[in-house]
């Protein structure tokens, strides 16, 4: 309690932020890491990237329409092998 | 009996008027279609207040400090950047045309009040146009690299490929545009507070849209936009579209037969006409591949003087050149408040 009083607000707003945003980056981890473990990693998913996106399809040996199928819907899925395209141009 | 003339053969009448070049309606900063904040010279400190309060049971004892009501305010530096538009007339070159009937008499005399009230005044709608299109596309090198360097991604809290392309193919100018600024800033009220991606909510699966897909494509950035905005009767959102989205809207709501559906509503005509979707007014404005959804308070553009916008200066170079200087300054940025309530279609 004390030193919490020492520390300027400033300073406690930083603390506060910082514990929040690595909270997040944790459940982010930990999630994406489960996503893996069944077999599926939403590229819809939160903090998701491309890059790890196409690295899950490129471990199944699926292309990203067969990845994706039954999970995404078809608008989606055409959506996301059109921005892969653009990244790979 | 034959008719001799010897000697150059020229027109001898001409259209009186100098039909003029048509320019871009600046009607973001005449109509303040976003929020347009004057009388900053260099830079300000933008300033954003969030209270969040959290319900508990109710006590007879004394109040303690538990954090359940969190004031929070920050404090965003913004820093304008001077432009200008400049340059030397020789009006020297107008001699041996038109214009040369209405030079004052003598040598000296080439400045033409026809070519002025023709032609020079057109420099200020040009300024005009420019200016509209700037902060509505284009981005500063420095940010063109930024947002080229950020991972992208397909959900919400990433940029998607499509934005980044966009952006790149924007022209590099001396200011951020807005889509620019909702994509890339330094906000210190973000999530993640600091130079980084925005916090805007990102309208996903979209398609290219044409006559035949601009409602559906709408729909998702109706779908998108977070219910606080759409519902507020008291500070309506606009939705910001690029200009040729008004002829896909009017193509498709003019369909005929099956086809036809009418999504849009397209109310009055010529300069009152209004264009709106599900009560959402339409703003045609320079954007190039994204459209904005969101409260107009939220975007701003911070300047010194909007006047400034239409202030030519006008004098001689000096020193005996018989040339005319011309200059038009003006300092300006782009900024975003509220980001997690701008939807960025394309984004």
């Amino acid at each position: 309690m004390a030193e919490a009083k020492d520390k300027t607000i400033e300073e406690q707003r930083h603390e506060a932020l910082t514990a929040e945003i690595t909270a997040k980056k944790k459940e982010i981890k930990e999630r994406k890491a489960e996503e893996i473990k069944e077999g599926f990693l939403n590229p819809l998913g939160e903090g998701t990237s491309y890059a790890e996106f196409q690295k899950a399809v490129a471990d199944s040996k699926k292309s990203i329409a067969e990845y994706c199928k039954g999970k995404l819907e078809k608008a989606t899925i055409e959506w996301i092998e059109n921005e892969i395209k653009q990244i790979k141009e | 009996m034959a008719v001799v003339f010897t000697g150059t053969k020229l027109p001898q009448s001409e259209l009186a008027e100098i039909q003029q070049e048509l320019y871009q309606d600046s009607a973001t900063f005449r109509e303040k279609w976003v929020d347009i904040q004057e009388g900053h010279k260099s830079g300000t400190d933008v300033y954003e207040s969030k209270v969040s309060v959290t319900a508990k049971a109710a006590s007879s004892g004394k109040v303690v400090a538990d954090a359940s009501i969190t004031l929070r305010a920050d404090k965003t530096p913004v820093t304008l950047t001077s432009i200008e538009f400049s340059d030397i007339v020789d009006e020297s070159t107008l001699l041996d045309t038109r214009f040369e009937r209405s030079m004052k008499s003598g040598a000296y005399n080439r400045v033409s009040n026809e070519f002025d009230n023709a032609v020079l005044q057109q420099v200020t709608p040009a300024i005009g146009e420019a200016l509209e299109s700037m902060i509505w596309d284009g981005a500063k090198s420095a940010t063109k690299v930024s947002i080229a360097g950020l991972v992208p991604g397909a959900g919400q809290g990433s940029i998607s490929a499509g934005a980044q392309t966009l952006v790149a193919a924007m022209p590099t100018n001396l200011i951020d545009s807005l889509p620019a600024t909702i994509l890339y800033n330094a906000s210190q009220s973000k999530n993640t507070p600091g130079a980084g991606l925005g916090d805007y909510k990102k309208v996903l699966s979209i398609a290219a849209v044409t006559s035949a897909t601009i409602a559906a494509e709408y729909a998702k950035i109706y779908a998108t936009a977070p219910s606080k905005v759409i519902n507020n009767k008291t500070n309506v959102p606009f939705i910001y579209a690029p200009l040729g989205d008004q002829q896909l809207i009017k193509i498709a709501n003019n369909a005929v037969g099956a086809a036809q559906q009418v999504n849009f509503l397209v109310e009055g005509s010529g300069a009152s006409e209004k264009v709106s979707y599900n009560g959402i007014e339409i703003k045609f404005v320079p954007l190039v591949g994204f459209r904005v959804l969101a409260d107009p308070r939220y975007l701003k553009v911070i300047m010194d003087l909007m006047s400034d916008m239409s202030g030519l200066n006008i004098g001689e170079v000096g020193e005996g050149a018989m040339q005319r200087f011309i200059k038009n300054i003006q300092t300006l940025a782009t900024w975003v408040t509220n980001q997690k309530y701008i939807t960025l279609y394309g984004g």
